[in-house]
Formats: structure tokens, sequence, C-alpha cells
């Protein structure tokens, strides 16, 4: 306030006050409505750590001690660490794999022209955006024949598919950053196309690998439909987990507010992690395409 | 091959050259391109062609679930004919409720996106980095939790009910008529943060000099948001729509979790109607025929924006 009033006893121009107001008024603005979107989720999380009694209490007891009760509930009743576990599991195997399997492909994609590579492009762009729940009955079909219902190697197997071409259009653009130039002198020095890509464009891609690695972590974490339907007891992973407070009409809110927070908190960490590639990953990735 | 290269004028790069002499021949840098497609086309097309090939066969049969393959009967194009002529047929009540949905969601979505991503692109913003950050929570939840969450919150004593009651609203969302809204408003809240953020990202690429020049030559701002932005923008609209219309069209998880179609069939969207065919109607002939409708429906809607990137691209390059 005596900042502002200085530059106002200071005779500065209108214009200046006006910017000052104008970015006042815009930051007020963007702020309640970044408020607006958070609160649900911070409700949530406050929530959670509520006694069963007061969370499901109306009006709402905003001032209401505080407990990690519902925490240990989820931990010993449901056994979510279990759960935690497989999901773990299964998101990270898919994203290792899945990184592996598209680099090559990303590779080709950045640097060679060859006939059909736009048809190839297309196809790989379908397979990436074909409805997940169309093809949810014949992979439980081709799961029991093979006998890998209820494994993990069951769900990254079906993961891939969707992740791979995910994979290949996001390293793409990473690759295409890396400079032809820096290649090309190494094929020059003598390095063979492989060690050129090895020593040189690989080590350069690190943070494209990391990227769209935890995006692929993310997409495996939350995945729903293929879990649901291909897994009973073993393998199940936290999305599927959502029915043991859902037992006829009897809804839990309690242990249901913490497994959410359990459940969604690790991605929210893993997404504030590559914060800075959510921008250049979301529109170079798809703008370049 | 060559001579492709050469109309696109770009002619052989040092590396393809190089390559060429140390191989020595044509053929091994011919085929290199598509050896190092191979992994990914095996693991992705490998893994998909059967369980394809399976729905497009299971549409063409009669076989209830839970009974024996043994059981199911070649029903010729029946189960086409009954979705699209039989007067319970739910299927152009989903394709209503999918379109209604996805297209709401998406318009709402950018509208509210955009103007809240021109508000970020002021020229001084307390904490813009934070409130992008901030803004990346909501897309990042799972979509099941994000459903529950709100189930629970839109329960007459939940948390949202006691806040609308507060401006006097008091909406019961269980109910046919507020059902879908309902919906639609959990997508409006977990995936309006997308489209700020990349339209944000699109508004920050738009080079000052060309809207100072607009400025200069006294062109007001909403006329420079309209005339120089949003075409600027489009590309990236465009780009950011149909990611989220596909993520739409085959969504299920919050549906599922909310209302799992109901109340009776009041959001019964497509992927609802696949289940619902699937462990209600017990029917997997008919499940498998909606399967391929809404591929069929996604294919055409990926391939429509597609050609509108490459044509979008191409008119920039020209107008560049």
């Amino acid at each position: 306030m005596g900042r502002r009033l200085q530059y106002f006893s200071s005779n500065r121009t209108l214009l200046q006050w006006h910017r000052r107001l104008d970015s006042i008024v815009a930051s007020l603005a963007v702020w309640i409505i970044l408020i607006l979107f958070l609160a649900p989720y911070l409700y949530l999380i406050v929530w959670s750590f509520k006694r069963p009694g007061d969370i499901q209490a109306y009006p709402p007891r905003f001032l209401s001690p505080l407990t990690v009760e519902n925490y240990s509930q989820i931990f010993a009743d449901v056994n979510i660490a279990f759960f935690l576990k497989n999901s773990a599991i299964v998101a990270g195997v898919t994203t290792v794999l899945s990184l592996l399997l598209a680099i090559s492909a990303a590779y080709s994609f950045a640097r060679f022209r060859f006939l059909g590579k736009d048809w190839l492009a297309y196809l790989f762009i379908a397979i990436m955006v074909a409805p997940l729940i169309s093809l949810v009955y014949p992979f439980l079909v081709v799961a029991n024949q093979i006998g890998l219902t209820d494994t993990h190697m069951g769900l990254v197997l079906f993961y891939l598919p969707w992740n791979i071409p995910f994979a290949v259009w996001m390293l793409r653009t990473f690759v295409s950053d890396v400079p032809q130039e820096l290649e090309d002198s190494a094929l020059v020095d003598g390095c063979t196309r492989m060690g050129a890509f090895a020593r040189i464009t690989a080590p350069l891609l690190i943070p494209g690998f990391f990227t769209t690695g935890v995006f692929i972590f993310i997409g495996a974490w939350n995945e729903f439909v293929i879990a649901f339907f291909l897994t009973s007891t073993k393998a199940r992973t936290l999305p599927t987990t959502i029915d043991f407070f859902l037992t006829y009409g009897s809804f839990q809110f309690a242990p249901m507010f913490a497994a959410g927070v359990v459940s969604t908190l690790p991605i929210v960490a893993c997404g504030l992690l590559v914060r800075r590639y959510y921008l250049t990953g979301t529109t170079a990735g798809a703008l370049k395409g | 091959m060559e001579s492709r290269k050469r109309k696109d004028g770009n002619g052989l790069n040092t590396a393809d050259v190089i390559v060429k002499q140390r191989v020595g021949g044509r053929s091994f840098r011919q085929i290199l391109p598509y050896v190092c497609l191979l992994p990914a086309f095996l693991f992705t097309v490998g893994v998909l062609l059967y369980p394809t090939l399976k729905m497009f066969h299971f549409s063409f049969l009669n076989w209830s679930f839970g009974r024996g393959y043994e059981t199911a009967e070649w029903n010729g194009l029946q189960n086409y004919t009954w979705l699209f002529a039989s007067p319970s047929s739910t299927l152009f009540h989903s394709l209503r409720l999918t379109l209604l949905y996805s297209g709401v969601s998406v318009v709402a979505e950018l509208g509210i996106g955009l103007a809240v991503a021109t508000l970020l692109n002021r020229e001084r913003i307390f904490g813009r980095v934070i409130v992008l950050t901030g803004f990346m929570i909501p897309t990042l939840l799972m979509p099941v939790m994000v459903g529950m969450m709100w189930r629970m919150y839109m329960y007459p004593n939940g948390m949202l009910s006691y806040f609308l009651g507060l401006v006097g609203l008091k909406i019961n969302w269980y109910t046919a008529e507020w059902a879908m809204p309902a919906v639609i408003m959990i997508e409006i809240w977990q995936f309006t943060p997308f489209f700020i953020i990349s339209l944000f990202a699109g508004l920050r690429a738009i080079p000052d000099e060309i809207l100072d020049a607009a400025a200069v030559d006294g062109a007001s701002g909403w006329n420079r948001f309209w005339h120089i932005s949003v075409p600027y923008l489009r590309p990236i609209i465009v780009v950011t729509a149909m990611i989220r219309m596909l993520w739409l069209l085959k969504s299920f998880d919050i549906v599922y979790t909310m209302f799992t179609g109901g109340p009776g069939s009041a959001t019964e969207i497509l992927g609802l109607s696949i289940y619902r065919a699937l462990f209600l109607a017990r029917d997997i002939g008919r499940s498998a025929a909606l399967s391929v409708i809404l591929a069929v429906l996604t294919l055409i809607v990926t391939y429509i924006f597609v050609r509108f990137i490459y044509r979008s691209r191409e008119a920039m390059e020209r107008s560049l």
C-alpha cells in the first residue's frame, strides 16, 4: 500500500497505476480460480484426517480434531499396501518396457525418410486412441487362453499397445530436438550409427525418457478398465479397490477418503517432478505430430 | 525413393551418404527404418491384432456371457441390424448421450480454458509458475477416485450439497435429470486445467513483436486477441480438443463409478452400454457389435482431426 501511494505522490503516469491495478486484479482472479479448482481435492485430503463420525456430519465440521485412524484402517483391514505394491510393479514394468521398445521406432520416425512413413504414423496414432473398453472382453478371452489372467505380466502385456505409440510419439519429438549434426560429426569420426546414437544422442535424451516415462507411469497407475476385468486377487491394482468401500448400499466414507488420498498423492508428486516438462511434453508432443 | 527425395527438395543429407558408403549398399539403408520400427510394431500390432479380430468375430455371434464357446452360434449381421433397428436397442440413445457428453465437455473446457489462459498471460501475475503447477493437479488424479470423490460430495449430506445449499440451490444429482450434468461437470472440473496449461503455452509462443506491431497500428485488445492470438492458437486448440474428444468418446471410469450408466439409462454413454450389454444383458455378440461401432467412431474422429492438423500446419507454413 505504501509503495502504491508513493507511486501516486511521485506523480507517475496514470498508465503505470493502471498496469499495477491490472496485475493485481488479474492475479487475484487467477488465484481464486485456482483455489476453486483445487478445493475438492484439498477437501479430500483434509477430511481424510477426520474421525469417521465427523466425516459424514452435516453441515460439515470444519474444525473437528484430526486423526490418522482412517489410514491405519485401510492399511490394516483392506491391506492397501498390497495393492499399492501391485500398482507400482505393473506401472513400473510398463514404463520401462514401453520406453525400451519405443525408442528405436521414435528414432526411425525422427531421422529417416521412408516409404509409407505417414501411414505407419497414422497406424500408431490410431492404435494409441483405440478405445480400451471395446477390447476388454477379447482381452479376457485371450488372457484366459494363455493363462495370463490375474497376473502382473498379463496387465503389462495389454498396457503396452497403448503406451508404446505414446512413447514413440513423445520420444520422436525429443530425438528431433537433438541436432542431426551432432550425430553426423560422430559418424564422420568413425562411429557406427548405433555408436553415434548410444554415445551422442542417448545421453541427451535422458530428460525425454524421464518425461515420457512419468507420463506412462501415471497412465498405467490410473488405468481402471483393463485392471478391473483382468485381475481378481493376486495382481489387483489400486483403482479396482474402490469396490471394497462400495458394498451393497453401505458406503464407507472414512476409509474411502483415505484410500483416495493414498492412491492419488504419489501421482501428484510424480507430476510435480516433471512440472517443467508437463508444458513442453504435452504441447511439443502434440504439436509436432 | 530417390526421385521422391529430390521432389521433396532436400536431397540426401550427410548421414545418409556416410551410411551408404559404410555399409556399401542401398538395401540395408532402405530396410533400416523398418527394422527400427519392428520392436514397437510387434508389441502393439502384434498384441492387438488377435483380440481385434476376435472383437469382429464375436460381433457376428449369438453367444451368452458365462456360457461356453461351443454354445455360440453364427448370427450374421443380426446383432448390427438389431442394434440399428430394434425399438428396444439403446444404440441411438447412447450415441446421442456420448456426443452430448463429449461435445458439451470439450466446448466448456475450451471456453473456460481460453479465458483463464488469457488471464494468466497478463503482463504480471504473482506466482504464475505456482498457479500453473497447481492447475496440473486435477488432471493427474485417478479418474476412478475422482468419480468416487464427487460421488461422496454429491450425496445429500455431502460437501457440494452443503455449499450449493449456502447459495440456496438444492439439487438432487441422483436423478435422471441431473446425472448427466453431474458427470459433465466432473469432467469439466478435471480437465479444464489441461486446456488452461496447453493454451497458455500457446499464448506464450506468440511472438511479442506481432502483438506489439498490431498495438502500434492501433488494434484494440479484443481485436488483437481475436485476429492474432486465436488464429495463432488454432493448431493448439485443435490438437488439445482432439486429444480431449478422443478421451471423452471412450470414457468409462468416471461415469462407471458415479452412476454405472444409471439412473435408468440416463448416463449410458457408449462405453457403458458395451459394459451393460456384456454384464447386464449378458450378450457377448451385441456387446462386441457396440465395441466395433465405438472403435469405428473413434477412428473416424481421429482421421478427421489428423487431416485437419496436417491442413492447418500446411496453412501455417504457407503463411509464414
